[in-house]
């Protein structure tokens, strides 16, 4: 074995057994659970406070009291999945892909998932949207309540 | 005649000869008198000429000396003006060591550089903020087992974004969920 083939082996082995650096994750996406009902008198919960005008939207202003049960945040590099658990179920992120585009805000490709507490899965999205903006599943509960999942990714 | 010389013995001569002889001596003698009082005389324009005679040997002797010497190339301009530094060369040297201390006192005693501050009212024209815009959030599918789906776009009124809002109605609602 000369010179040359004993560089090469060497080089093989430490691209063995030097891993590659982890892909930078660059988006954090904010997930809040939030339980909406009917009230005598409209109540938002203070955390909510950044949604209180997509509330007295339709459709969503069809309830006024909006109760936040939980939230988590996700940090996700481009092909990469994170999961969150719901007090009424689980939650499936996937971030597809970022379109930077000159002079207007990043386009973010997401998977939305959303399954509920006895695991069978009721939503399965795919949605594009630019960053800063939210994406709200909501689907209905016993009891004429709403069981919202509030996204937003930067 | 040869016994006036001095060529022919005087006694073989009669009493006439003898003082022929005498006579022609003694006229001899005036002859030569006069003419050494006529060179006397003459003596200081011959000295003058003398000097004249050789300035003209001296000029009539240098153009005889040219064709011996080489020519000479006639030496470039910088060349003469190096020439004329080296020979002036202690010339040079005081003229630039006087400019130079005069310069140095004049730096060393003249007035110290006042500082100006000029203050200037520059009108920077209005940068425009940045406005990015942006699009609606757009469903590309939708899979809803056992029930169906109506997306609401809540538009960018209050300036927060856009909001997506993807209401999913089930066929059955399992009334034990959310109790």
């Amino acid at each position: 074995m000369n010179k040359s083939m004993l560089v090469i082996a060497g080089a093989l082995v430490l691209g063995v057994l030097v891993e590659p650096p982890e892909a930078r994750a660059d988006v954090t996406c904010s997930i809040v659970e939030i339980e909406a009902s009917s009230g005598s008198a409209p109540a938002i919960d203070p955390d909510l406070k950044a949604l209180e005008k997509k509330f007295k939207r339709p459709p969503l202003s069809s309830w006024n009291t909006f109760k936040k049960l939980g939230g988590a945040s996700l940090t996700l590099a481009p092909q990469q999945a994170g999961a969150a658990n719901l007090v009424h179920g689980k939650f499936g992120l996937l971030l597809r892909d970022i379109n930077e585009r000159p002079g207007k805000k990043p386009r973010l490709g997401l998977g939305i998932t959303i399954d509920d507490t006895a695991g069978k899965r009721v939503v399965d999205i795919k949605v594009g949207v630019d960053a800063g903006d939210y994406v709200i599943p909501a689907r209905p509960l016993p009891g004429d309540k709403g069981h919202l999942v509030a996204v937003t990714c930067k | 005649m040869l016994a006036a010389d001095g060529e022919a013995p005087a006694t073989d001569l009669g009493p006439e000869a003898r003082q022929t002889t005498a006579a022609v001596r003694e006229l001899g003698e005036l002859v030569r008198g006069s003419l050494e009082l006529s060179a006397d005389d003459a003596e200081p324009r011959l000295a003058g000429l003398w000097d004249l005679i050789e300035r003209r040997l001296d000029v009539a002797e240098a153009p005889a000396a040219a064709p011996v010497a080489a020519p000479a190339a006639r030496p470039s301009l910088g060349a003469r003006i190096w020439s004329w530094l080296a020979g002036h060369r202690s010339h040079v040297a005081t003229g630039l060591l006087s400019a130079g201390a005069v310069a140095g006192l004049s730096m060393a005693l003249g007035p110290a550089p006042t500082e100006k501050v000029v203050v200037k009212t520059v009108t920077v024209p209005a940068v425009q903020p940045t406005v990015m815009t942006g699009s609606p959030p757009e469903v590309e599918s939708m899979e809803l087992i056992g029930g169906s789906g109506t997306v609401f776009t809540i538009g960018d009124d209050d300036g927060d974004g856009d909001t997506a809002v993807i209401w999913v109605e089930p066929d059955e609602v399992d009334p034990t969920e959310g109790i």
